[in-house]
Order: structure tokens, then C-alpha cells, then sequence
């Protein structure tokens, strides 16, 4: 290592934070440069001084002042004050969350509610479009399909998946 | 009987505790002074910012997840709203940072140490806000530059450059309170 390699990391070499390899090749290039080592002592001397820093003691009643605030934002606002002294929260949890869970939450909320409305869109039919409780058994669900226009792709599907094992045998 | 620890508090003042609160505030009030102390250099700054360190915690507890220790999660919030604080006001600016020490000035040993400590706030205010978060971090309570990387949001080796930066500008300034 040459001295500019070494200077760039006699901090990180003074906090014992390079790798123990790089840690004896130091030691060695300090071992024959006086430049080098002139420049930890002088090191060193600055971080004696950061050292030497006073600090005023702590303010006196520091942490009653922190908890008198804390008390303070926690309870809330007179006239938000719960009934009865409860502080029943439900959605607890949707407050707690960050803005894009919520968002994520509300988005989900939104898409069951469309897709509950969708799927129960035949139960408020009435007439030949309703599907009675047989029919709806024999269908097993593929209701969804019919009515379709008799030459669709949804319609052979529909005709391929409704086909007994015996009717396709007799078909063949 | 074994300690709770500061991630189990910060658990119980998510659900509500502040009597956990207020033993993660004794905990560690001294360090969150002495840091917010030697960042900003003046006492109500200091005990403003340290104050507001333990009520963002308070706030933040309900999303706190213990991924690293609650001592570099509560310095990240200290040391950034320190970092803001110094960008906002603009403390010191480099041209007022003094020379040299008259020696001329005063015989008297409290003045001439209460001169030197100045300098030293104001070689440290002179330096960029990351490099003197850096430097005053790998003073403050042993911690690593691996944890100091966590603090700042940067990688170790980011860390080491801040650090040998604001070691070179503090010794340019410091240099006349050096001994030859």
C-alpha cells in the first residue's frame, strides 16, 4: 500500500474498522513512514478534542416535560372525548396503517363490493331470465355463461361442459 | 429477573403503554441530550430536538418493527431531526469561524477552555450536515460504522468517506489548538 491509500484510511484504521488483512499491512507501512504516523497523532489529537466536548448536564425535569407533552397528544381533544369514558376504536387498525396501505385497503374494499354486486346481478332478475334452484343445480355454476349467442365460443363451452360422459359416447 | 428490552417497550407503547414510554425516555434521555447537545451546540435547541425525537417515536410506535435495534431506529430520528434543524436555521456559517485563538486575550484558564470549546462547535457547525453527523456519531456511544450507516441511510464505506472528509476540514481548522 503507498501512503495515499493509507491516508484515505487511517480513520476507519484508528476505529479498528478495516479488515484485519488490510489492518496488518497498515501497521506495517506505519512501521517505516514517520509521515504516516505523524498524520494518526495528529488524528488522534482532533479526536481528543471532539473527546473534550462538554455537555451541559441534562435540563431538570427533561423527561416529565417529555411525558406531560406525550399525555398531552394522546389524549383527545375535549370535545372529541369518547362517551362513557370508553375508547373503543374499531378501525384502530386502518388509522395505524401508512397512506398507501390504506389506499391499497380501500381499493380492496371497492373491488369486493363491484364484484358482489356483479356476481348477485341474476338473483335480482325476474321471469325466463331467472334460473330456478333445479336448473341452477344442473348448471353447476356455468349459469354464467347462458344466455350466449348460439354460435359463440361461450356457448360450445358451455354445451361441451354440460355433456354427460354418456351423451358424449352416443354423440361419437 | 431479566430486563425487558427497548423493542418489547416500543411493542407495549404501540399497544398504548406510556409507562413504557416513559422507561425507554429514562433509558435514554442522557444520550439523546449529549448528542442533540454536541449537534446543534446550544441548549434549547438541543432539549427541543430531543424531546421531539421521543415524540415521533411515540407516534411511530404503531408501525415499528423491530429490523434493527431500537438504539439506531430512535438515533435515526434524533440525528435526522437534528440534520433538519441545522439546514433550516443555518446555524454558524463557515465565515464566521475565527483563525486562531489570541492568546493575548485573556490570562484567565475557564475563558481561554470556554474559547477552545467554542472552536471546536464552530470547526464542527462549518462541516456539511452528513459529514458532521458522521463525525460526531463515531463519538457518541461506541457505535460502529455499520450502525452509523444505518442511521444516515448510507453503506459503511459511504460512512468511512464522510468521516475521513470531516477528519481532514477539523483538522485545517483546529490545527492552531493542535499540539506541535
Amino acid at each position: 500500500m503507498n501512503c495515499k491509500e493509507i491516508l484515505s484510511r487511517l480513520h476507519a484504521y484508528i476505529d479498528e474498522e478495516v479488515p484485519a488483512r488490510l489492518m496488518r499491512e497498515m501497521e506495517e507501512h506505519l512501521g517505516v513512514c514517520p509521515s504516516c504516523r505523524s498524520q494518526v497523532e495528529r488524528i488522534r489529537q482532533v479526536d481528543d478534542m471532539l473527546d473534550s466536548m462538554t455537555v451541559p448536564p441534562l435540563p431538570q425535569r427533561f423527561s416529565a416535560r417529555v411525558m406531560a407533552e406525550a399525555r398531552r397528544r394522546a389524549l383527545p381533544a375535549p370535545g372529541k372525548r369518547p362517551l362513557l369514558g370508553l375508547d373503543w376504536m374499531p378501525l384502530r387498525w386502518f388509522v395505524d396503517l401508512t397512506v398507501p396501505m390504506r389506499l391499497a385497503a380501500c381499493a380492496m374494499v371497492l373491488v369486493a363490493c363491484l364484484l358482489g354486486m356483479f356476481m348477485s346481478r341474476d338473483l335480482s332478475l325476474s321471469g325466463s331470465a331467472r334460473t330456478t334452484v333445479a336448473e341452477g343445480e344442473n348448471l353447476d355454476g356455468f349459469e354464467w355463461f347462458s344466455p350466449t349467442p348460439p354460435t359463440s365460443l361461450g356457448s360450445a363451452y358451455l354445451t361441451l361442459a354440460l355433456t354427460t360422459p354418456e351423451e358424449k359416447s352416443v354423440s361419437r | 429477573m431479566r430486563e425487558t428490552t427497548d423493542e418489547e417497550l416500543m411493542q407495549a407503547v404501540a399497544g398504548g403503554d406510556l409507562e413504557a414510554f416513559n422507561e425507554l425516555v429514562l433509558r435514554h434521555q442522557d444520550l439523546a441530550w449529549k448528542l442533540a447537545y454536541r449537534f446543534l451546540g446550544d441548549a434549547i435547541e438541543a432539549e427541543d430536538v430531543a424531546q421531539e425525537s421521543f415524540l415521533k417515536i411515540l407516534e411511530a410506535a404503531p408501525r415499528y418493527r423491530p429490523t434493527a435495534t431500537f438504539r439506531t431506529y430512535f438515533y435515526r430520528i434524533l440525528t435526522h431531526l437534528c440534520i433538519d434543524r441545522v439546514r433550516k436555521k443555518q446555524l454558524t456559517s463557515i465565515d464566521d469561524i475565527p483563525e486562531a485563538i489570541d492568546p493575548s486575550l485573556s490570562q484567565d484558564e475557564g475563558l481561554i477552555e470556554k474559547e477552545r470549546q467554542d472552536q471546536i462547535h464552530l470547526a464542527l457547525d462549518a462541516l456539511p450536515p452528513n459529514q458532521k453527523a458522521a463525525m460526531i456519531l463515531r463519538h457518541h456511544d461506541g457505535l460502529s460504522y455499520a450502525e452509523i450507516s444505518q442511521i444516515l441511510g448510507v453503506t459503511p464505506k459511504a460512512v468511512e468517506g464522510l468521516i475521513s472528509r470531516a477528519g481532514a476540514s477539523l483538522q485545517a481548522r483546529l490545527s492552531h489548538l493542535q499540539k506541535k
